[in-house]
């Protein structure tokens, strides 16, 4: 073994992935001037007295990269340990190839972990007690950010740096599982929010069904919230989430035009007087 | 009703600034919607209208962000702007949020592309840098990137902080009853947007029961969202304690427990 980073560089350099990933991000090299940057002090130590390779490492990394930033550590790491053991042409090539093959797997699950799931529990319970005037979710979020920051991306950073390429097969079956067991915990909280947080008021409707013989009408209510309820609690909301999934699934429909459709739905509910 | 004065504008332009520079790097939830309208919401003296214009904003999003580069609907700069124009106009939160806090958030999605790409610029003068092996030039080039990124929400929050008032005044008295009602009631409806979005992303169709699971554990037996969290990560340590157990099986679910696969 040559360690030529002490602990103080490497964590420096770790710093500055941190800081530096994404303040750069542009559509031709995303993350790729991040990470140059980034490794400037590594390529300086390690290819400073060598003026061709250094040249090689600038052009190398200068590459087309985007992950998501959190499991950018673990590539980081494992990347400044490949270049530590091989400082040479072939070494900066290993890392590049490591690096390419491995960004768009991390993103997938880094996305699904750190995205979707924290985002789906944490945000329903901060979005959730804010409604009632609550800042208790925000601050449970705000907790969980700074874990993030100050426990769990040191430790991702340090296990691709001490265990290197071989972490890739080790951890391949323990992320799938904590991906696997996150997906569940979204799927479970989802199903709640979907009958909390969804208001759907359905109206009491009058109707006239006959008249007496001076001509005053005889009105029957209809209370369509108490018919929908004998069915199911939250049939409406459970309804229209099946209709929102479904659409999100065709070609013609994004995000932002179910937003729109959701508003005019509402507005067009509420004129015909179906909801209260 | 207060006009805002300008610190109260320059304080939360900033935070605007520095969220999405925050959300970038550090990320401690600087440019999360809740949070940044909570803050707008103490700097305008109604800490209260910023959570419920956040909490109804954050819910058309749970768990979506720009996944490989993809602009979202940003609802934090929007959020930001109805929270501080909102509160000292008085409009109703919900409806104010549903209806100005929508349509801001989908029209700032362009300036988040105009940002991206702005720094295709910086991007070719490392280029250029790399070829010169001027190392300093290429970590400059890198933090000018800043500047795109901070103002492309830093500009329209002050903007419309600044001159916004008039119109939304405008807006409101022209704005009829219904229309109101009927936005109103979006806000109520807008959620489910979030967990579809959501449900797109999770694998809803081979694990069904658990969003069954929770649906009955809220809208059957009331239990608070925080308590079906708990029951949930139940569920999801009883999963990754089986995929982790057995790890020639390692990745298959819950379900098939208790299989003998001898043969394989």
């Amino acid at each position: 073994m040559k360690n030529k980073f002490t602990k103080q560089e490497l964590h420096h350099i770790h710093f500055r992935w941190i800081w530096q990933s994404q303040i750069g991000w542009n559509y031709e090299r995303m993350q790729g001037l991040g990470y140059l940057s980034t490794m400037l002090p590594a390529i300086d130590k390690l290819y400073g007295d060598n003026p061709e390779l250094k040249s090689k490492a600038l052009r190398v990394h200068s590459q087309f990269f985007n992950t998501q930033p959190a499991m950018g550590d673990i590539i980081l790491g494992i990347d400044l340990a490949i270049e530590e053991q091989s400082p040479t042409e072939q070494g900066i090539e290993t890392a590049a190839a490591v690096k390419t093959a491995l960004m768009g797997p991390f993103a997938g699950i880094g996305d699904t972990i750190f995205g979707m799931i924290t985002g789906a529990v944490f945000g329903s319970i901060a979005a959730s007690m804010a409604l009632e005037g609550s800042a208790i979710g925000i601050a449970i979020w705000t907790i969980w950010y700074l874990a993030v920051l100050f426990l769990i991306r040191p430790k991702f950073f340090d296990l691709g740096y001490k265990e290197g390429i071989k972490l890739v097969t080790s951890m391949s079956g323990k992320m799938n599982a904590l991906t696997e067991a996150a997906s569940v915990l979204g799927l479970t909280v989802v199903g709640c929010m979907i009958a909390s947080m969804v208001k759907f008021p359905l109206a009491t409707i009058s109707v006239q069904i006959s008249s007496e013989a001076d001509g005053t009408p005889i009105m029957k209510d209809f209370p369509l919230q108490v018919y929908a309820d004998s069915i199911m609690p939250n049939l409406f909301p459970a309804l229209l989430a099946a209709l929102c999934y479904w659409l999100l699934g065709q070609k013609w429909m994004n995000s932002n035009k179910l937003i729109i459709s959701v508003v005019l739905l509402a507005i067009v509910l509420r004129v015909i007087g179906f909801i209260a | 009703m207060t006009d805002l004065n300008f610190l109260q504008i320059l304080l939360i332009t900033a935070w605007a600034f520095w969220g999405i520079i925050d959300a970038l790097s550090w990320n401690v939830g600087m440019n999360g919607a809740i949070l940044a309208c909570l803050f707008t919401g103490v700097v305008v003296g109604n800490p209260t209208y910023g959570l419920i214009v956040g909490g109804t904003l954050q819910m058309t999003q749970l768990g979506a962000g720009t996944y490989g580069g993809a602009s979202i609907p940003n609802i934090t700069s929007s959020g930001m702007i109805t929270t501080a124009l909102g509160a000292v106009t008085g409009a109703d939160p919900v409806t104010f949020a549903a209806s100005i806090g929508i349509a801001l958030a989908a029209l700032f999605t362009q300036l988040d592309i105009l940002a991206r790409f702005s720094n295709t610029v910086f991007q070719h003068i490392a280029d250029k840098y790399v070829e010169t092996g001027n190392t300093k030039g290429i970590e400059l080039m890198n933090h000018l990137g800043i500047i795109p990124w901070g103002l492309s929400r830093g500009l329209p929050v002050f903007f419309l902080l600044l001159f916004g008032e008039g119109l939304v005044n405008t807006l409101m008295s022209i704005i009829p009853q219904w229309l109101m009602d009927g936005f109103k009631l979006a806000g109520g409806l807008l959620p489910v947007v979030g967990f579809a979005i959501l449900l797109r992303y999770l694998p809803v169709q081979k694990k069904p029961q658990y969003v069954i699971l929770g649906f009955v554990l809220s809208a059957y037996m009331g239990v608070p969202v925080l308590g079906v969290s708990l029951i949930g990560l139940v569920a999801a340590l009883l999963v990754f304690q089986n995929a982790t157990a057995a790890p020639a099986t390692a990745g298959v679910s819950l379900e098939s427990k208790g299989d003998d696969d001898y043969e394989e």
